[in-house]
């Protein structure tokens, strides 16, 4: 009989889901989703049942390893103690010669969300002031738009989703991202739920709505103002919602009476009917949610789009009731815990390190240069999801030794010196909330780590070890310890109570749901300086934006650079990860562009035609692949593609910033939709 | 009156996910290579492919496999009666009197059977999937068993409990009660390929 064990998904995604995993001589042999999960209820995503594979890959990496040259791709396997010993001798070599710490970056991202993978975060505060790479690439945007409007990211449990009457699912792909919440959405549509997907992509999510728009990328905020208009005009709003909860609403009406539906037509390319009856839709059947999705708001104008729709839901006194509400990624569940492992060394002593944007991590590497870097450790992160690539390279190829902690090698591999090998969810403990949902589970090891892999925590215990055996003292990181402890460490008593446990070990029998409110906003009290929900925000205003959700142009097309190119995630894969195993390979293909049929048919191109697609920036050759499922204008290639040594589907991207993302993440992110280019047959 | 095991596909629900298809290959210990239950996308080959003229389009998924045909021309052909009919209902093969002669393969009109023509090979190399799995070596024919490991023990097909648009059902359709008798009815079973006179036990609504 197999034995049964406990474990989570770690990986960047809304549904976090608890994993069943079944154990026989010490093989993980099958996987399940956890039926005692009330939000993944039994279920994993294909990904989630491929994972027997992904720990066994014959890729994965199980032993230290160096390259020599770097690029060689020569990779000889090396002892931990080797390993080590060359790293901390580094650290201290440019400690030695620039009197600084700062020669040293870190560069992590969410390749894995469990909290003790926050190790390596306060193994570097353990040095002192180091460099850090700050910013995301994911959501900042978006989240400033909340931030301004409501003070706080707060949102519905999702659940809560079936009490809905309408479901607007604005820029947002659920069927392949978030497969869980269409169960909750058909069982809002089961009970007369009207379902609306708005995208420029027509989507799986799309193909299953009641009604579905497809916007110019980038007008979103276009069209939510049309819809506001139609709102105030038919006295649609709520005006006792208004009077009491809304800062602002006066000068908006005001603003609104400047534009016209044609405008709004002519900006969005959407028939003026299709516009009012989706607002007709919204704002007569409430209780109505909508979800703002995170591809959304990756425009130089995203954020104020997002901030726009926001208004929506104000307008209409679609807030703080069962079955309202604004969704997006949350962290206030996330909030509660500890961070025993992520502030172990800064709860006790404050350490200032020096910042730079992760999204411009070439220009920002080649800039810093009193001390400049010179070493880099790079976990969970795939630097070719970033844009400027080309820059990148050459400042990778300037640094004197990269360290890079994964599991498999990927795109970033060829600057790496030295690879750690990390263990999966499977082989440690680990402890992680969820952005989405309000289910907390536990990470038990299943396994024992693989060949000579270790878990995040014990590498740098390991490392801190060997840089205080050469050089005592000099880091403050604890050199040993017990895994468990210190997933122990991350609960509290706010978190047990609001589990009702009373211990951690209690969740090994099965998740359990937090005690937290279903409905966001309940007290209406928000969170910004007048309390109400900001329309208007001198806030904003203070940080060089808008004061009023009014409209800001969106990037458009220059002459020669006609085509706007969308990279949205593929199915198969979570951003860089999944996409390396041979289960998962359906229909994938031969990396490809997708292009309009019509466009394709005026340009002479048909299906499997290659073509080079090119900007300022770069180029890249592809197939081109027949796809109606988007404008005339758009190619999309879904990101990820592992690309080849000359060319990656980034070198595209000009890393134009959104108009947000400092408040929330510290810097703003890349316009990633907004990436044009021209093509041609190669 | 006895069983006749039955599924019904909901492709309204189904959102193409491919989660069946991996968690079966998973359950069933499916080697590299194979798939014994396939998602199509009814647009064409990729997985995204949308059907009609621009801009009025759809999409729609074909989740496939064994159909456990009632009057099934596989078990018809087998001439070491390997592939044979269950008493409830549930079309299976006795993988060890399989002689691996495919006539099976080309009786069937919905190709769902797949062949191992050398020695399986498997991503991690262990059998992995439910214990009880039933073991296949190399130069067989093998295919969708309604995860007769499970349904023995009273469990659902694994692709069933695993579909999160819940757009798979199965049960006894002769069981006028039973949710699976109730969709075909109220919501009109189709069957692939009807005039092939096949009968399949596996229904589709839309
Ligand atoms: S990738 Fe997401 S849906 Fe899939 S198993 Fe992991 S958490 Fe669940
Ligand atoms: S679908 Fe094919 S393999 Fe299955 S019972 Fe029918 S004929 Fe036999
Ligand atoms: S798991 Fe369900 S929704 Fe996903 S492809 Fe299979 S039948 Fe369709």
């Amino acid at each position: 009989m197999p034995k049964v064990f406990r474990n989570l998904c770690p990986r960047n995604c809304f549904s976090t889901c608890s994993i069943l995993s079944y154990v026989e001589n010490g093989k993980l042999v099958r996987v399940s989703g956890d039926p005692a999960h009330g939000f993944t209820r039994g279920n994993l995503c294909a990904k989630g049942y491929a994972y027997v594979e992904r720990v066994y890959s014959p890729e994965r990496i199980l032993h230290p390893l160096r390259q020599f040259p770097r690029g060689s791709g020569n990779w000889c396997p090396i002892t931990w103690e080797e390993a080590l010993e060359t790293i901390a001798r580094k650290i201290l070599e440019l400690k030695g010669r620039y009197h600084s710490f700062r020669p040293v970056g870190f560069c992590k991202q969410y390749g894995n969300m469990g909290l003790l993978h926050y190790a390596a975060n306060a193994l570097f505060d353990g040095l002192g002031s180091v460099t850090v790479t700050e910013g995301n690439s994911c959501w900042s945007a978006g989240l400033d738009a909340y931030l301004y409007s409501m003070g706080s990211m707060e949102k519905p449990d999702p659940e809560d989703m079936v009490n809905s009457k309408v479901i607007v699912l604005w820029g947002v792909n659920p069927a392949w991202t978030a497969v869980h919440q269409m169960h909750f959405i058909d069982r809002a549509r089961t009970r007369g739920a009207q379902v609306v997907v708005i995208d420029p992509v027509f989507t799986a999510t799309a193909a299953q709505a009641d009604l579905y728009l497809r916007p110019k990328a980038g007008s979103d905020g276009a069209l939510a103002l049309g819809m506001a208009k139609y709102i105030v005009e038919n006295a649609w709003h709520d005006h006792e919602f208004l009077a009491h909860h809304v800062e602002g609403y006066e000068a908006f009406f005001a603003y609104l009476t400047s534009i016209s539906y044609d405008w709004v037509e002519q900006e969005t390319a959407l028939p003026v009917e299709a516009i009012k009856e989706v607002t007709e839709l919204y704002a007569l059947n409430s209780p109505a949610a909508i979800w703002t999705g995170l591809g959304l708001q990756r425009h130089t104008n995203g954020g104020q789009n997002v901030r726009t729709i926001l208004t929506l839901a104000a307008l209409t006194g679609n807030l703080g009731r069962p079955g309202a509400g604004l969704y997006n990624p949350s962290m206030t569940p996330w909030e509660l815990f500890s961070f025993y492992t992520r502030d172990h060394v800064i709860s006790r002593h404050p350490v200032e390190h020096r910042r730079i944007n992760i999204n411009l991590l070439g220009a920002e590497l080649k800039k810093t240069t009193d001390p400049p870097v010179k070493m880099l450790w790079l976990a969970q992160r795939d630097l070719f999801q970033d844009a400027h690539t080309g820059s990148l390279r050459g400042a990778l190829e300037d640094l004197e030794l990269i360290v890079q902690v994964d599991q498999f090698l990927n795109r970033s591999s060829r600057y790496a010196d030295i690879f750690l090998p990390t263990t999966t969810q499977f082989e440690e403990w680990d402890v992680l909330p969820s952005y989405w949902h309000h289910w907390i589970g536990i990470n038990e090891p299943a396994i024992s780590p693989l060949g000579e892999s270790k878990s995040d925590l014990q590498i740098a215990w390991d490392l801190s070890r060997k840089l205080n055996e050469l050089s005592p003292g000099i880091c403050s990181f604890p050199t040993a310890g017990k895994e468990e402890e210190w997933v122990a460490g991350e609960f509290n008593q706010e978190v047990y109570s609001r589990l009702e446990i009373e211990d951690y070990r209690e969740l090994l029998q099965g998740p359990r749901k937090l005690k937290w409110p279903q409905v966001a906003w309940e007290e209406m009290k928000f969170k910004t300086p007048s309390e109400k929900f900001e329309i208007s925000s001198l806030t904003a205003a203070s940080e060089g934006l808008p004061l009023l959700p009014v409209y800001s142009e969106p990037a458009s097309a220059p002459a020669a650079y006609p085509f706007r190119l969308m990279t949205p995630h593929s199915q198969s894969g979570n951003n860089s990860q999944f996409l390396n195993l041979p289960w998962l390979t359906w229909g994938t293909g031969e990396p490809c562009l997708r292009i309009n049929p019509l466009t394709a048919k005026r340009l002479g191109l048909s299906n499997g035609a290659r073509v080079r697609v090119y900007n300022q920036q770069g180029e890249i050759v592809f197939p081109v692949k027949l796809s109606a499922t988007i404008r005339e204008d758009t190619l999309v290639c879904f990101q990820g593609w592992p690309g080849s040594a000359e060319h990656e589907l980034n070198d595209l991207l000009n890393g134009s910033p959104t108009d947000m993302g400092s408040k929330g993440s510290g810097r703003p992110s890349i316009a990633i939709h907004d990436t044009f280019v021209n093509l041609c047959p190669a | 009156m006895t069983k006749k095991y039955g599924m019904v596909i909901d492709l309204k629900r189904c959102i193409g996910c491919h989660t069946c298809e991996i968690a079966c290959k998973l359950e069933n210990d499916v080697p590299m290579g194979m798939y014994w239950n396939r998602i199509l996308t009814e647009g064409g080959k990729y997985m995204d492919a949308p059907k009609g003229e621009y801009p009025n389009v759809q999409r729609g998924y074909l989740p496939l496999a064994c159909q456990h045909c009632e009057n099934a021309p596989c078990v018809k052909v087998c001439p070491v009666a390997a592939t044979y009919k269950s008493e409830d209902g549930r079309v299976l093969i006795n993988y060890e009197r399989c002689i691996g002669c495919r006539y099976c393969m080309a009786a069937c009109p919905y190709n769902v059977r797949v062949f191992n023509w050398q020695e399986p090979v498997r991503i991690p190399d262990f059998d992995y999937g439910s214990a009880d799995t039933p073991k296949r070596k190399r130069g067989i024919v093998e295919k969708c068993s309604f995860c007769e490991q499970r349904v023995n023990k009273g469990m659902q097909p694994f692709c069933v409990e695993v579909c999160p648009a819940r757009a798979r059902h199965f049960g006894d359709l002769n069981d006028p009660s039973s949710e699976v008798a109730q969709l075909v009815r109220t919501r009109k079973g189709e069957q692939l390929l009807e005039d092939r006179g096949t009968k399949p036990q596996v229904y589709y609504v839309r």
